[in-house]
């Protein structure tokens, strides 16, 4: 029994040195060698270099001439501090009320039905992504806020669409901020709404 | 929607065909020779020596005290990492200690390679003690898994010549080379492939950021990618972050979620070829493969089908369903790849989680239910799943002996009462641990304070803790709020008796049945590869492993599914 703990003691040690502390360092050594953009967090910087968010994390929009994106559960995501979803069960009236709420809340931009991404909490609060189909839905208000043809819109939509992997994996989707960027980018940032 | 869930399922289960073979015959010639490297075999000899061990063999008994002991220093030093958290460096968040009973429910989890986690990683764990203690038990739970496996496949295979014959080999080599030459080379790779693209490794503390509306908001940093490649590939399944791999920082593009749903078949699929060179009977390696590789690919169909479904309590008001349930799911995925990866992760006992299996259609959550109850034999965890299964595999051969009044026999062994008594307790443990749990949860106020939904599907809730911490998976419904002090120790009771008196009784086993004299097989022995081994083994994983649970089934998700039905909510 000595002998197992002395041993043990001995391996724990090891493995610690090994595990915990070489392998994350090299890891961190190699991936900010190679991939420096993508390791601090894909982040995107103003004219100021000033950090205004990451390419792979949504963040909330309220002003009507940006696309805004999937909802964030209460207190998670992009509305809290800590990453997580609703986990509510599809029988629950609690989830029934919420997805109520945000269809009153939004279905002034557009009388078609709405996609249904944008009325359900994402799995982590920071889903970046919408899919077509919810671009195209607030396509017309962005473009009447923005005073710029829907087709413009539209095609820019089509252009910043990501298909899926090897025709295959994903669903095709667009991401919102990355959108609004571009569409700040050609037509300026949106002034104050009257 | 079918063709193309046919062709994801399909993509992914032919290149786990493909890899099955080639990452077999490298985990065989690892373990089961001499010097697997040359160059790397001095420097092995002398960390042995340093460790004071000799190459000696270890029988059973010494290799199950080994295992324990090692396990139980894991515990103590997880345990205490978190316990002074607040005075160790890495912690930029300056995150106090964590309170004892969570400490203690973690350190649990992640020495018995469960997982499951009553925290959210980025408000409670500072980077020291995610990447000091997590990642190392990360490693080193796994290759406990592994060890497991070896010491019962080499205890069934071996060939007696005198009766001092009686060892397993040893759990310290075992145990390192798992470390050295399976997790560390696998988890480094795929570490930055993972980076590449977009899984973050930094140390900088959290960012205030100011938005381009200009609101504030948080961005959560930390060394993801070293711990994420781990969890994986070590069927762990314990998340950097709260939202585990459902965060664009641990999961970013579909293209990972692929590679993180192959990395984690890998090692439980290729150790199936393994097990055929060990026994040498690699039709009988390829037969189990196969009977995991039906489950898991009828698992994953189905559910997706389930997720595809539009919620008949919406089906009134003006909202377009075609994307199926998305309520707790990324689009990126979609309701494919978020119920594929479900399907996975429950197969193989890792828990890792890219999306909230609390939010999936009651049916779809039955899918999840069952792919645990049968014993996480669906390829299951790294070696401890394949462990699982041979015991699985003992009770067929059994049962089939009985059909035909003959002594059954395995790899020409002969299996005696003792063994079957072993094995059927092995087979005991899960549902008297899960349904006494889940009734005591449900009997007591403490329990029944943590649920979320009501209904059936607070039922659901608490059998679904249960179940994942016995059979140390470590994905949740995590609408129940398991970070109290009741659901914390008895979770962590659950865990420990789910790992380590199964681990106790197939290793006894293996004691038992590896002095055995190994009889020549005629032709009245029950041969164990085939179709017809197949679908015994299919028959009693079902009827053994899920049948018992019926009840409770019916109590929780059936239940649910016939309120929905119904279009009643609760």
């Amino acid at each position: 029994m000595k002998k197992d703990i002395l041993i043990a003691l001995n391996v724990s040690f090891i493995t610690l040195l090994l595990t915990a502390g070489l392998y994350p360092l090299l890891v961190t050594g190699f991936s900010s060698l190679f991939f420096p953009h993508q390791v601090s967090g894909s982040l995107i910087k103003d004219k100021n270099g000033k950090v205004i968010g990451s390419e792979l994390l949504s963040q909330k929009f309220s002003t009507p001439a940006y696309f805004f994106p999937r909802p964030a559960a209460k207190n998670k995501g992009y509305n809290g501090v800590s990453s997580g979803g609703s986990n509510l069960g599809p029988t629950s009236l609690a989830l029934i009320q919420e997805i109520q709420e945000r269809i009153s809340h939004i279905s002034k931009v557009n009388s078609a039905p709405i996609p249904l991404d944008l009325v359900t909490a994402s799995a982590s609060g920071f889903d970046p992504h919408i899919s077509l189909e919810a671009a195209l839905w607030q396509a017309p208000q962005v473009a009447l806020q923005r005073n710029v043809s829907l087709e413009r819109i539209v095609s820019l939509i089509e252009s910043m669409k990501e298909p899926r992997y090897f025709y295959i994996l994903g669903e095709p989707r667009v991401n919102v901020l990355m959108l609004n960027l571009t569409l700040d980018h050609y037509f300026g940032p949106p002034g104050r709404q009257p | 929607m079918i063709l193309l869930n046919t062709l994801q399922i399909a993509a992914l289960f032919l290149c786990l065909l493909l890899l099955t073979k080639p990452v077999g015959l490298y985990l065989y010639r690892i373990y089961e020779t001499s010097s697997p490297f040359p160059l790397l075999n001095r420097l092995e000899g002398r960390l042995l020596k340093w460790c004071c061990f000799k190459h000696d063999e270890q029988d059973w008994k010494a290799y199950l005290k080994s295992l324990l002991v090692f396990n139980f220093m894991g515990i103590m030093i997880l345990f205490l990492l978190e316990r002074f958290q607040g005075f160790l460096p890495l912690n930029p968040q300056n995150f106090p200690s964590v309170p004892w009973d969570l400490a203690l429910n973690v350190a649990v989890s992640f020495t018995t390679n469960t997982n499951w986690q009553a925290y959210s990683g980025e408000t409670t764990m500072s980077y020291f003690t995610q990447m000091i203690g997590l990642t190392w038990q990360n490693f080193v739970s796994a290759s406990t898994g592994m060890t497991v496996f070896l010491a019962l496949a080499r205890g069934l295979s071996r060939h007696p010549t005198s009766p001092q014959d009686i060892y397993l080999g040893n759990f310290w080599i075992d145990l390192l080379r798992s470390v050295f030459y399976v997790f560390l080379p696998g988890a480094f790779l795929l570490a930055l492939f993972f980076a590449s693209q977009g899984v973050i490794q930094n140390f900088s503390p959290t960012l205030h950021i100011s938005t381009l509306e200009g609101w504030q908001e948080l961005i959560s940093m930390g060394p993801v990618a070293s711990q994420e490649a781990i969890k994986i590939l070590g069927t762990n399944g314990g998340g950097f972050f709260g939202a585990n791999s459902a965060h664009p920082f641990e999961n970013p593009t579909p293209l990972t979620n692929f590679l993180q749903m192959l990395a984690m078949l890998l090692i439980p699929a290729s150790l199936t070829y393994t097990y055929g060179k060990i026994t040498q009977n690699q039709k009988q390696g390829w037969s189990i493969f196969l009977a995991m590789f039906v489950l898991a690919i009828l698992g994953a169909f189905l559910i997706s089908c389930f997720e595809a479904q539009p919620n008949p309590l919406l089906t009134s008001f003006s909202i377009d369903q075609s994307l199926g349930n998305m309520e707790g799911k990324e689009l990126r995925f979609g309701t494919l790849g978020s119920a594929h990866y479900a399907s996975v992760t429950t197969d193989i006992s890792c828990g890792a989680t890219n999306s909230l299996h609390d939010s999936f259609t009651p049916l779809g959550g039955m899918v999840l239910l069952v792919n645990m109850l049968v014993g996480e034999v669906i390829f299951g965890g790294v070696g401890i799943g394949l462990f699982s299964m041979i015991i699985f595999i003992i009770i067929t051969v059994f049962i089939a002996g009985l059909m035909v009044g003959r002594t059954p026999e395995y790899l020409g062994k002969k299996i005696e009462s003792k063994e079957i008594r072993f094995a059927i307790l092995f087979m005991a443990i899960f549902p008297l641990v899960i349904l006494v749990g889940t009734a005591a949860a449900v009997l007591t106020p403490q329990g029944l304070a943590s649920i979320q939904d009501a209904g059936p599907h607070g039922l659901s809730e608490i059998l679904y803790a249960f179940i994942s911490a016995t059979q140390n998976n470590g994905s949740a419904f995590g609408g129940l709020n398991a970070n109290t002090t009741w659901y914390n120790l008895f979770l962590a009771l659950a865990m420990l008796i789910g790992r380590y008196l199964p681990i106790y009784l197939g290793l006894a086993i293996a004691g038992l049945m590896v002095n055995k004299k190994i009889i020549h097989a005629s032709p009245g022995t029950f041969s164990t590869q085939g179709p017809l081994f197949i679908i015994l083994l299919l028959s009693v994983i079902i009827i053994v492993g899920a049948l018992t649970f019926f009840p409770v089934l019916a109590l929780a998700p059936l239940l649910e599914y016939m309120n929905l039905l119904q279009g009643k909510g609760f």
